[in-house]
């Protein structure tokens, strides 16, 4: 699943070349935003042991394919094995009585939710400035 | 003359000069924030590697860094274009006012 990025490469050229610092914040931001849902879907599933495709949550990662205008933004599963349980009077226990749970780990999704954070905050801070910019310029 | 007010030695063709630039300078900065974060995660090696990993993905661009230079570049864009402004402001009036 890969969506593009950089949409603000489609709006005419005059407009373009005046937004452009806006619409590459303006994607960043977008970026950091979906990488804030997918890492609140792991956190959100990182129990759940039983999904409609069968066994446990994968989790999810979120990366930028590519740089630049034609970026996109793919989502995939971590191959990684989900860590186990003992708990036989779990349903979703195996023969042995171990259960598999979710390879999400909250602590480290808890750090990179701190880190998109952070970049998001940047982001808006380049956005304010290029918008505070372009409003100095038209008062020339 | 005309030359002389609006030619490339001016001080008006030099503050415009000075206004591209810094425009160029936060499109860069701009353009390295919106870059910052490649995938949403930092744990795609082995556990051993993480701490490192961690650090690498953000030591690539270096945020304090970047917020800096974009306050300096904002601060200098305002007095180029406050200058500028002024420029104009006297070449109005001298256009304009006979004495």
């Amino acid at each position: 699943m890969a969506e593009p990025i950089g949409r603000f490469t489609q709006w005419p050229r005059p407009v373009r070349q005046l937004m452009r610092p806006l619409g590459m914040s303006a994607d960043g931001m977008a970026v950091q935003q979906r990488f804030l849902e997918v890492i609140s879907r792991n956190l959100a599933n990182a129990e759940v042991t039983r999904t409609a495709e069968g066994g446990p949550f994968k989790r999810q990662v979120a990366s930028l394919q590519g740089g630049g205008e034609g970026a996109r933004l793919e989502v995939s599963q971590d191959p990684r094995p989900g860590r186990m349980q003992y708990d036989p009077s779990h349903p979703d226990a195996n023969t042995d009585g171990f259960v598999e749970y979710p390879n999400v780990d909250v602590n480290r999704e808890l750090v990179d939710l701190m880190l998109a954070r952070r970049v998001h905050e940047a982001n808006v801070s380049v956005f304010q400035a290029a918008k505070s910019m372009l409003r100095r310029a038209l008062e020339i | 003359m005309i030359k002389g007010l609006f030619g490339a030695g001016s001080l008006s063709s030099m503050l415009r000069g000075g206004l591209e630039e810094t425009t160029a300078t936060h499109r860069t900065i701009a353009a390295r924030v919106s870059g910052a974060l490649a995938s949403s995660t930092s744990t795609d090696f082995a556990s051993a590697l993480d701490a490192q990993t961690s650090q690498q993905r953000l030591s690539e661009v270096d945020l304090e860094r970047e917020m800096v230079a974009l306050a300096d570049t904002q601060l200098r864009f305002e007095a180029d274009a406050k200058l500028l402004t002024e420029a104009y402001s006297r070449l109005r009036t001298a256009i304009r006012d006979r004495g």
